[in-house]
């Protein structure tokens, strides 16, 4: 709490000022800590401060850091300590942040999205310091000087220890606003903060309001057999039967009829105006249905069947990574490979267990259409088999980032299935352009 | 037929009537053509079928219908244990499968087929539709989808009136239980309970919602009540009053812990402490207070009150009103997680998921 002597100035006026009739004082979100104080004193106000005694004198053993890192960190103190490094998945971005932490000596809060980064960020700080790290989620509840968060348990904590770091740290940066609510930084007073990410938004908005800008960023292509693996890139056409061709087309029909009807009514209009539009008329449910029938047939049509048994046979004993489009594809093959499938929802217990008979090779085979996308730290994966996604680059870069983290001799290959003359062929396409998109940074290496 | 009323213009939650009944009952019609199939198949045929109502009443009306089956399938527990046992390196040939699978099966003393049926079963999508009581009503659905509705207008809510004529001290207690912030008075024939919504507050919002939601089930066992909620939908203000006839489901079989009052009531009693359990209402003015027990102590009576969420203004408040009523000797009991430092005041007593005795005796001594 700051209390202040205002002579003839009224709080309100402050922007973002309200009051709190409970506390029966005024409030401003934390996070405009450091920025009213550096106002109150530039208006010659006397302030008693409250919050202090965020410095800490913890001592840290680093591993040399790559030259790419060594400029990501050089670059983010430069502009302030505020800011956004963009490094692809695999490429030390975690060892980027502890350099961080252990440069600017003060107690630090890191917020990932999973349990299971939750545990990985805890080992990585623990290997690089002897003192406690906190942990809250996953059952845990204990705050020390360098603390790691899950999203949700930061949500519920921050309001009461929003005012113990001066630096916060925001892993798969890209989240903010969304899956990671901007309510948590406003409810944190460190002015220092960072953000790490493979693939920044396009909308940077709310990132750059609360963490900062992108202060410097690589793509995969940037790094490729130096900070990542070597690896090698297929792409497997398959061919539709000729039933399922001929269901294509029909169902394709049905759904380009009534789009491209409402496209040359809305020319401008989105996506989801359209859904929204179809949902109050039969014909347009009928269109959304068949939208949704085509695409399930392209999810897994028997060509990817036989391909992926193919794939898998080839490089048997490989620790394989099959990516899907949707949840019901990847049940479907787990269930005809009696393979482990990886969803939101296998619960934690049974995911742990999965990810250790991966690790030790028990269960070499994982299928997963978007949880193993993220925070999933798996060295030894080596193959990627890419059965069906849509066309976002994001998600695409994260995928087989899964696969690029450095190892001994490693030489990564990632496959991935298209059907040929379908909508698949375009969103490979542009899913693709994400491996050597570089992301806006002015005066960034691309 | 349901008393409502729109006094602005957010889009409120409609609550289901019997207009509603015709395509409820088409929505039942495609959940029986889908027994045996998975949850999402149900989903997507649910999202397409030409019912003629928006997509928000097909969703409440899953969820409803997700609450009415319960549980996630009776071999659910099983289910894990068949993956544990199947799942592995890819089965690359038909015989290594089917091999997997039997042995499986043979563990589980089952067949093959059943354990591949078994292996989803837990999923929330992907487990079959069943109708184990067979096909529900109508209006049981509608009274699922009534009750969500009115919960989601109840967790943001900026404050609530409740009007009953029976049983009020059982939903009095109730409300205390749950630890919700409010005030009680009669008017006439009728108790009134104000109670605080989340949004009137700056912390604890989603918890506090989350236990003030829990009033709303217990209204259908009172015949005649209002309901008065001053809510936030959509960015937009809105008020929703409801009264019966309202279709609601039956109230949940209570199978609560003992409340915080009832364990400081059974500790005191344990250490010998003359102890009176939920004395009378005590009037206040037009106010109604309502203390947890009552105990001897230096031989003089004194009033304790057990309270979850609370502000310093509520508490002050509090004291007052037991002061009009001719009662100064009064503690109040605050849990510190909901109330953070409350219990600076005198006759506060702060306790963490149990008021501990030593400490109630201690702040009752101090304000002898």
């Amino acid at each position: 709490m700051i209390e202040a002597e205002l002579d003839g100035e009224r709080p309100g006026d402050i922007a973002g000022v309200a009051w709190d009739d409970e506390r029966r004082a005024w409030r401003l979100p934390a996070e405009h800590h450091a920025a009213l104080k550096r106002e109150l004193a530039d208006a010659g106000v006397q302030v008693s401060d409250e919050v202090r005694g965020r410095d800490t004198a913890m001592t840290w053993t680093m591993p040399g850091l790559r030259w790419y890192q060594e400029v990501a960190l050089a670059r983010w103190l430069a502009a302030g300590t505020r800011g956004v490094i963009a490094l692809p998945t695999g490429a030390g971005k975690t060892l980027v942040a502890i350099a961080a932490i252990a440069r600017l000596q003060v107690a630090a809060l890191c917020l990932v999205p999973t349990r299971v980064l939750l545990d990985q960020w805890a080992r990585a700080l623990a290997v690089c310091t002897g003192h406690p790290i906190g942990r809250l989620g996953d059952g845990d509840h204990v705050v020390a000087p360098v603390t790691v968060a899950t999203y949700a348990s930061a949500t519920s904590w921050a309001p009461r220890i929003g005012d113990r770091f001066g630096l916060v740290i925001v892993d798969e940066a890209h989240h903010v606003g969304a899956w990671c609510p901007t309510e948590v930084f406003e409810m944190l007073v460190a002015p220092s903060r960072l953000g790490l990410t493979a693939t920044p938004p396009d909308q940077m908005a709310q990132l750059a309001r609360h963490v900062g800008p992108v202060v410097y960023g690589l793509t995969v292509e940037d790094l490729r057999g130096d900070g990542l693996a070597e690896h090698r890139l297929v792409t497997v056409p398959v061919a539709l039967e000729p039933a399922e061709r001929r269901r294509y087309r029909e169902l394709r029909r049905r759904f380009s009829t009534r789009y491209a009807a409402f496209q040359r009514a809305m020319p401008d209009a989105a996506w989801r105006e359209f859904v929204r539009d179809a949902l109050q008329t039969g014909q347009g449910r009928a269109a959304l249905a068949a939208w949704r029938e085509y695409r399930a047939l392209l999810a897994y049509p028997d060509g990817k069947r036989a391909a992926l048994r193919e794939i898998l046979d080839r490089h048997r004993g490989r620790r394989a990574l099959v990516f899907t489009a949707d949840n019901a594809t990847a049940y479907a093959i787990a269930r005809e490979l009696l393979v482990m499938p990886i969803t939101h929802e296998i619960r934690r217990a049974e995911r742990t267990r999965a990810l250790a008979a991966f690790r030790s090779g028990e269960c070499p085979v994982l299928v997963s259409s978007q949880v193993l996308e993220e925070g999933f730290d798996v060295p030894d994966a080596d193959l990627a088999i890419v059965v069906g996604g849509s066309g976002s680059p994001r998600r695409y870069v994260q995928r087989i980032g899964r696969v690029l983290r450095p190892c001994e001799g490693k030489r990564a290959l990632i496959y991935e299935l298209a059907v040929a003359d379908t909508t698949e062929t375009a969103e490979v396409a542009r899913r693709r352009s994400g491996l050597g998109r570089a992301p806006a940074v002015p005066g960034g290496v691309s | 037929m349901i008393a409502m009323v729109y006094e602005a213009s957010a889009r409120l939650p409609r609550l289901y009537d019997d207009r509603d009944l015709p395509w409820i009952g088409q929505l039942l019609d495609i959940v029986e053509q889908t027994v045996g199939e998975p949850w999402r198949v149900l989903v997507e045929r649910v999202e397409y079928a030409p019912l003629g109502v928006h997509p928000s009443h097909r969703a409440a009306m899953l969820q409803a219908l997700r609450r009415v089956l319960g549980g996630s399938g009776q071999r659910a527990r099983i289910a894990r244990r068949a993956r544990a046992l199947v799942l592995g390196p890819p089965a690359l040939d038909p015989v290594e499968r089917q091999a997997r699978l039997a042995t499986a099966a043979a563990t589980l003393g089952t067949t093959a087929d059943d354990v591949e049926s078994l292996l989803w079963v837990d999923l929330a999508l992907e487990r079959p539709v069943v109708l184990p009581e067979g096909r529900p009503a109508e209006t049981e659905l509608a009274a699922f989808a009534n009750l969500e509705r009115i919960q989601r207008c109840v967790r943001r809510a900026h404050e609530l009136q409740l009007r009953v004529w029976d049983r009020a001290t059982e939903l009095v207690r109730t409300v205390a239980r749950y630890g919700l912030i409010s005030q009680i008075r009669c008017d006439g024939d009728a108790t009134v309970l104000e109670v605080m919504g989340p949004l009137a507050l700056f912390h604890a919002t989603i918890v506090y919602g989350r236990a003030l939601a829990q009033l709303v089930p217990l209204l259908a066992d009172h015949p005649r009540f209002e309901l008065d909620i001053r809510c936030r939908i959509r960015g937009e203000e809105a008020q929703l009053h409801v009264a019966p006839p309202v279709w609601l489901p039956p109230p949940p079989v209570s199978r609560r812990m003992p409340s915080a009052a009832e364990r400081l009531a059974h500790d005191l009693a344990a250490q010998g402490h003359m102890v009176e359990r939920e004395p009378p209402p005590i009037a206040s003015g037009a106010h109604r207070l309502f203390p947890d027990l009552a105990l001897e102590r230096g031989g003089r009576r004194w009033v304790v009150e057990v309270l979850g969420f609370a502000t310093t203004e509520y508490l002050a408040a509090k004291l007052d009103r037991y002061r009009d009523a001719g009662l100064e000797r009064v503690v109040l009991c605050t849990d510190l997680t909901t109330a953070p430092g409350s219990d600076r005041t005198a006759q506060i007593c702060g306790f963490l998921r149990r008021v501990e005795v030593d400490d109630l005796l201690t702040t009752i001594d101090t304000g002898r």
